[in-house]
């Protein structure tokens, strides 16, 4: 054993008292090597000194006479814990309002920013293609056909528009004056309808195929994994 | 509160015992039990607040806590074990989550004070290099992690075990042996560097050199 090692021991056993029967090597190593006694010697001077270190912040100095009577005060007074409830709740609840109302600011802004508004015409409400005339219409706004929907009602764009403004378009359709369907052979003068697009940079339009529930078989089990060949890993 | 150097001060047994009748008495809201148990009790927690602080003011007022604390959870007491160890372990949470809220403020008056005393303590040779070391193991306590500290309060100030220092410090007895292995280990490495300097050198030279 190295002298480094017994003396790292040394001091590991002399700092919690453990030195017993097994530790005659290391007394032996001890009382024959100055440069561990000198180690272990000044390990217990320095513990000496820390004691009195340590004796000497508490030294002298006691808790005021009237410490007890102001314990025994606050003791006896009713416990502040709602109020110091209520306060760190509030807290926690405005700072989670402050993030949500930046949050909220920072996306209201992005649409406003985003967003435009553009006046239309709006062809008679007794037309029987109303809506399409109506989809018709859009047309001078280009915007993207969506890929996913299969509804060809809604799909009035030609394919030459894709491609040129990403976005969503909501339309609003002028108010009947019946409060419902336009009615028959009413025409609106000045129809303006708002049609308000949100823009987003052009992305790359996805060719998605439409969900079919009859490309899943929901009876049958899935297929096993094939079976490892011998000598294979699995 | 003068305690001889060597002798622990830690009187109040921590082991298990026979159930506290002073306990049950003030789970019963017997204020008289309260005040035997504060005389009973608040030496060690002053003493530990003390030696963690080192303000007689903010060790006052965590003792207030700490009493206070104890006389509202009275209920949780358990009558079958020493409420030492708890009372140290909120007494040593306190007094670092006080002391990292105030160090930043109390440090060069600290230092400034330090310095002071170590100038008008200068005497003959011997009283002043001993007075230089033990100087040095204040730094160098104060410079120990929380954990360190704590555990050389409790082994060397308080004379506590390593079974109750650990009991205390919420950590097993290797754990305890090893954070004070490495605290020995620190203060071990400050004193032969911070001998060789000046005392009265400022504090920014001392660590350039």
């Amino acid at each position: 054993m190295s002298c480094k090692r017994v003396c790292r021991e040394l001091l590991w056993l002399a700092r919690f008292g453990e030195l017993g029967v097994d530790s005659q090597p290391h007394l032996e190593h001890l009382t024959s090597c100055r440069s561990c006694r000198d180690e272990v010697g000044f390990d217990r001077a320095m513990v000496a000194q820390l004691r009195q270190a340590l004796a000497d912040r508490i030294a002298d100095v006691a808790p005021s006479p009237e410490a007890w009577a102001t314990i025994l005060a606050r003791a006896s007074a009713p416990e502040p814990r709602s109020i110091g409830r209520v306060l760190a709740w509030s807290a926690a609840l405005g700072g989670r309002l402050r993030i949500t109302a930046i949050a909220a600011t920072g996306l209201a802004l992005l649409l406003a920013l985003n967003t435009e508004i553009v006046p239309m015409t709006v062809p008679a409400a007794d037309d029987a293609g109303g809506w399409e005339a109506f989809s018709v219409s859009t047309r001078q706004v280009p915007r993207q056909a969506s890929a996913r929907s299969p509804n060809a009602d809604t799909e009035p764009l030609a394919a030459s528009d894709a491609g040129t403004v990403t976005g969503v378009t909501a339309m609003f359709q002028p108010p009947s004056r019946t409060g419902g369907a336009a009615e028959p052979g009413v025409t609106i003068e000045e129809p303006v309808v708002n049609e308000i697009r949100i823009v987003f940079p052009a992305v790359d339009v996805f060719e998605t195929a439409w969900f079919d529930e009859s490309d899943v078989d929901t009876e049958d089990p899935p297929a096993e994994p094939p079976a490892p060949v011998n000598g294979e890993p699995s | 509160m003068t305690n001889p150097p060597g002798q622990p001060i830690g009187q109040v047994p921590v082991e298990p015992r026979q159930p506290d009748e002073l306990v049950i008495r003030m789970q019963s809201g017997d204020l008289d039990a309260f005040e035997e148990f504060f005389n009973t009790y608040q030496r060690p927690v002053y003493a530990t607040a003390l030696a963690i602080t080192r303000d007689p003011f903010l060790a006052e007022e965590v003792l207030q806590d700490c009493f206070v604390k104890a006389y509202r959870v009275r209920e949780r007491l358990d009558p079958l074990r020493s409420p030492l160890p708890w009372l140290q372990r909120v007494t040593i949470n306190m007094c670092y989550s006080r002391v990292s809220r105030r160090k930043a403020l109390a440090e060069p008056i600290t230092s400034l004070i330090t310095n002071l005393v170590v100038d008008l303590a200068a005497r003959p040779d011997q009283v002043v290099e001993s007075r230089e070391v033990l100087e040095v193991l204040q730094r160098g306590i104060d410079a120990l992690p929380p954990k360190q500290q704590t555990a050389i309060i409790l082994y060397y100030l308080h004379g506590y075990s390593l079974a109750e220092s650990a009991e205390i410090a919420d950590c097993n007895v290797g754990t305890m042996k090893s954070r004070l292995h490495y605290a020995l280990k620190a203060l071990r490495a400050r004193l032969p560097i911070e001998r060789r300097i000046p005392v009265g050198a400022p504090a920014a030279v001392r660590v350039q050199r």
